[in-house]
């Protein structure tokens, strides 16, 4: 039914296609197409002679190199060996290798005052009648003494 | 796929031997692009564009062919393509009020680009009045004479969907010219 009803509509015209291209077009057709796809490959060419080409190898290998150089780095700098963390530093241990009279010679020409080293002393739980402290004589009375006694509270 | 366009392919497909044949593919297929094609833009120098442009897309995408369709049905879907795509530009970048029937219809009249009597006029104008993909399934079906599996293939569209179509773009046509 619906074939019969479009051959009666299309029936009435001649099928013929009605449009025309100028004459020759198509002899002439093939020649401009190939000399635009030449344009467009000599231009690639161009183009690639002037870009400077970086040949990059493939991503395997980049991939592999990469990998290859962050274990390298772990092995190297292992963050997370026991040696590299920071190390609480024993400063008894420290001081026992200075002799006395370096020790001595060092905080007489430091700045620190005497408040300062002995509340750096207790800072580090270092108790001064442990140390072998062979302090030259000093010359001061009792008062002097009973005086420091009570400024340090001892 | 025919021996004569497997032997084309691989001339194609070889460096010294690929611009003499795409030169002879060009030329056997240049007729049919340009009917198409010109079916839908009805302008001549318009029409020259879409075809040149055509065949470079064809040669640019001749490593994309994976012979799965005739070498001629997947041409003849980068010319149709290419039609509509110019189609859709037009109607996008439109500045004068005109739409696209008004365009075609007045580029027909004006420039006399209608080598036929009277009768073929009208049936032209009212072609012109069907949407852009009716009209390009009616001219591939009427005009080319295409296999309805053909025009699946080139359109994208089903076997089904296009007899629909085609039914309904002859009944217009009937309707706009008083005969149905």
């Amino acid at each position: 039914m619906k074939t019969d009803k479009t051959n009666k509509i299309l029936g009435e015209f001649e099928k013929k296609d009605n449009f025309e291209a100028p004459e020759g077009y198509f002899d002439q057709l093939p020649d401009a197409i190939m000399q635009k796809i030449i344009a467009l490959e000599d231009g690639k060419n161009t183009a690639r002679k002037e870009a400077k080409i970086i040949n990059f190898p493939n991503i395997e290998w980049i991939l592999a190199g990469s990998i290859a150089a962050a274990i390298a780095l772990l092995l190297v700098f292992n963050p997370f060996s026991e040696d590299a963390a920071p190390k609480k530093v024993d400063y008894q241990n420290l001081l026992s290798g200075v002799s006395n009279e370096a020790l001595i010679e060092y905080l007489a020409a430091s700045d620190l005052a005497t408040t300062d080293i002995i509340a750096g002393l207790e800072s580090q739980n270092i108790e001064l009648n442990n140390m072998d402290m062979n302090l030259p004589p000093m010359d001061i009375d009792s008062s002097e003494v009973e005086g420091l006694l009570e400024y340090y509270t001892l | 796929m025919e021996a004569r366009e497997k032997q084309l392919l691989l001339d194609l497909r070889d460096a010294r031997t690929s611009h003499r044949a795409f030169a002879s593919l060009v030329e056997r297929y240049q007729k049919q692009v340009y009917a198409i094609i010109r079916k839908m833009l009805i302008d001549h120098d318009d029409t020259n564009d879409a075809v040149q442009e055509t065949f470079i897309k064809v040669w640019k995408s001749l490593k994309k062919f994976d012979e799965k369709s005739d070498l001629f049905t997947w041409i003849y879907r980068i010319a149709t393509n290419e039609a509509l795509q110019v189609l859709r530009k037009r109607r996008t970048q439109k500045t004068t009020g005109t739409d696209s029937y008004e365009m075609l219809a007045g580029s027909l009249v004006a420039n006399q680009q209608l080598n036929g009597d009277e009768v073929q006029m009208k049936l032209q104008l009212a072609i012109l009045k069907l949407p852009d993909k009716q009209r390009l399934i009616f001219n591939l079906k009427y005009y080319e004479d295409l296999k309805y599996e053909q025009i699946a293939e080139i359109t994208d569209t089903s076997v089904g969907a296009l007899k629909a179509g085609y039914h309904h773009a002859v009944k217009k046509i009937g309707i706009i010219l008083g005969m149905d």
